[in-house]
């Protein structure tokens, strides 16, 4: 078997489409997705990858230190719009912060509020902000990249839609982001979290308070408990109700609004057979074969 | 001559000196740094790292190292996104490839722009004329990014003649090499081949004006000989003053190319280091790119003594 490593989509893609290479992992451009999926090609495969996409909220730094305004800011993105229309490659919307394909495992998800916003406009109201009036001007940070803009100003323009508040769009280079981020320098800010491991614990453990990878102030003692004393549970049930609890806590304080679940495109050529599904997208090639 | 390249050489080791520091400071004053990634590093370990490469240590202390390793050793140090290369291999790796992509872009470019320029500046407000000079506007117009994409398209995906993204080095056979390097060399020397022919074109409609071009056809010649022997060795010349920037240009500019096509040369280095922060490869690139800059000027400032008698540098 032969590896061809590019950085970017578009060699890999034109390689697989010249039949120079029998598989495609994970390389479809965002700019062909789109066709794909409209077109249902038959070469193309979409399954559950194990990442999700939040947007971060620094819960220390006013107005957003009110749950109730993240609560809003939350209910007022229709999610489901942004695999189909804005970024267009069939992502799934995500209203809590564990990954879905988790729940073969045995676990149960969290639910979280979905949109509503009506909802949306009465908890802005309540926290002293009536039709977003007097609602300061803040600042969406993300790293540069044409689908993160996209996204970023599908939310921008839902919460001017639904909430009448007004934000203004800072892209910066990944690493200047990675910096502002560690720093807590920043209001609302787009991150992401592919899971390390199989287990719910990988997403929940970046909101534990004494985390490194936790960036967003959050710091709840029983929500501390909970990550604490899943790492002693042995009964797998408890544990997986504890780390139920844990999400549900995530839910209601929202310390980062979540907004898609991540898929995995993968192309191969109809040659080709032994593909297994994997959620990390570790696929057993010593499986493949060429078909004849 | 010797005195004069002595001191073109004496002052580009003083721009390279200047190049060096001023990239070291630029660099370092980037907000966020070679280790910071999406998951934060355990303190520990992150202490030990920047240890290992010297970040620990005050900024002035790390440019005398650096200062150090670079001048009395040519070694630009270890890579700190790639840990297991060094900076030196990296380049040894990348810039013969960078080299060959940019000579065969550089072929292309002459091959295709100095005849087209030279027959449209002998048939000037001819038809050729300006079929020849729309050709032109369009190359030096359609960017590389544009351009690599359609050849790939037409030429690999539809009629499979030559890999959508690859690269054969030699030991692959000649046609084996042609076979992925003919459309990136075309994509990137396209600019300059447009802008080639309008240089010589414009260098044939000043040389056909001068007084010993009437005087030969006074005498005679045919029209053969007063275009090879009076006419085309002047009208060159504003060709062989844009080698040296055109041969960099494709140097530098094979960026976008070398992502296009998948090419392991040194233009990916030299944007990924910088957004990596890879501090030595950076410098490694950018002291590269310099020195291959200024040799690239030099080289032709001395061609153009040879090649017209009026110029001299002494």
């Amino acid at each position: 078997m032969i590896f061809k490593i590019t950085q970017e989509d578009d060699p890999a893609h034109n390689m697989f489409l010249a039949g120079e290479t029998d598989y495609l992992d994970s390389k479809v451009p965002p700019s062909a997705l789109p066709r794909y999926l409209r077109e249902k090609e038959p070469l193309l495969s979409t399954t559950p990858y194990l990442g999700v996409y939040f947007y971060l909220i620094n819960i220390k730094s006013p107005p957003f230190d009110d749950v109730r305004v993240r609560r809003a800011l939350n209910l007022a993105i229709q999610k489901s719009s942004i695999g189909k229309y804005v970024i267009k490659g069939g992502q799934q919307e995500a209203w809590s912060i564990v990954h879905p394909g988790l729940e073969d495992l045995g676990y149960t998800k969290a639910q979280g509020d979905t949109f509503d916003p009506d909802k949306a406009r009465e908890l802005l109201a309540e926290a002293g902000y009536p039709e977003g009036k007097g609602f300061p001007r803040f600042q969406i940070s993300y790293n540069t990249l044409e689908g993160h803009k996209l996204v970023a100003q599908f939310i921008q323009q839902e919460w001017k839609k639904y909430l009448g508040i007004s934000c203004d769009l800072d892209n910066m280079e990944w690493k200047v982001l990675l910096k502002k981020q560690h720093e807590k320098d920043f209001q609302i800010t787009r991150f992401a979290w592919i899971g390390d491991y199989l287990d719910p614990l990988t997403f929940l453990e970046l909101f534990e308070g004494a985390n490194p990878n936790n960036r967003c102030n959050f710091d709840d003692p029983e929500f501390n408990d909970l990550i604490h004393g899943s790492v002693r549970e042995a009964d797998p049930v408890k544990r997986f109700a504890m780390l139920k609890r844990a999400e549900a806590i995530l839910c209601d304080q929202l310390p980062a609004i979540p907004i898609y679940y991540y898929v995995k495109q993968d192309m191969m050529h109809d040659w080709v057979e032994g593909y297994q599904h994997h959620l990390q997208g570790v696929h057993a090639t010593r499986w493949f074969r060429v078909k004849g | 001559m010797l005195r004069y390249v002595l001191r073109r050489i004496f002052s580009a080791v003083l721009v390279l000196f200047v190049v060096i520091t001023a990239s070291f400071f630029v660099m370092r004053a980037a907000p966020g740094g070679p280790f910071d990634g999406e998951k934060k590093l355990p303190e520990e370990i992150e202490k030990n790292i920047r240890a290992k490469y010297h970040l620990d240590k005050p900024l002035w202390a790390q440019y005398a190292l650096q200062m150090e390793s670079i001048l009395l050793h040519a070694d630009f140090g270890p890579s700190m996104k790639y840990p297991d290369k060094t900076v030196n291999e990296i380049l040894a790796d990348g810039l013969p490839v960078s080299m060959i992509l940019g000579l065969q872009a550089l072929f292309f470019a002459l091959l295709l722009g100095l005849p087209a320029g030279l027959y449209a500046g002998f048939k000037q407000n001819r038809w050729q004329d300006y079929a020849t000079m729309t050709g032109a506007m369009a190359g030096v117009s359609v960017p590389n990014f544009v351009l690599g994409p359609l050849l790939v398209y037409v030429f690999s995906l539809n009629f499979q003649w030559f890999d959508a993204a690859n690269w054969n080095g030699l030991e692959k056979g000649l046609l084996g090499h042609l076979q992925s390097s003919v459309l990136p060399s075309l994509a990137l020397g396209m600019y300059y081949a447009a802008y080639i022919a309008r240089l010589s074109r414009g260098g044939m409609l000043e040389v056909v004006r001068q007084d010993y071009v009437r005087t030969a056809r006074a005498k005679g010649l045919s029209e053969r000989v007063i275009i090879t022997r009076h006419t085309l060795k002047g009208a060159v010349m504003p060709v062989v003053s844009y080698l040296g920037p055109a041969f960099a240009g494709m140097l530098t500019g094979s960026v976008v190319i070398e992502r296009i096509f998948n090419i392991p040369g040194l233009g990916t280095h030299f944007v990924a280091s910088a957004f990596n922060r890879d501090y030595p490869l950076v410098l490694g690139t950018i002291v590269l790119y310099s020195a291959l800059l200024v040799a690239l000027n030099l080289v032709v400032d001395i061609l153009y003594t040879l090649l017209d008698p009026r110029v001299s540098y002494d």
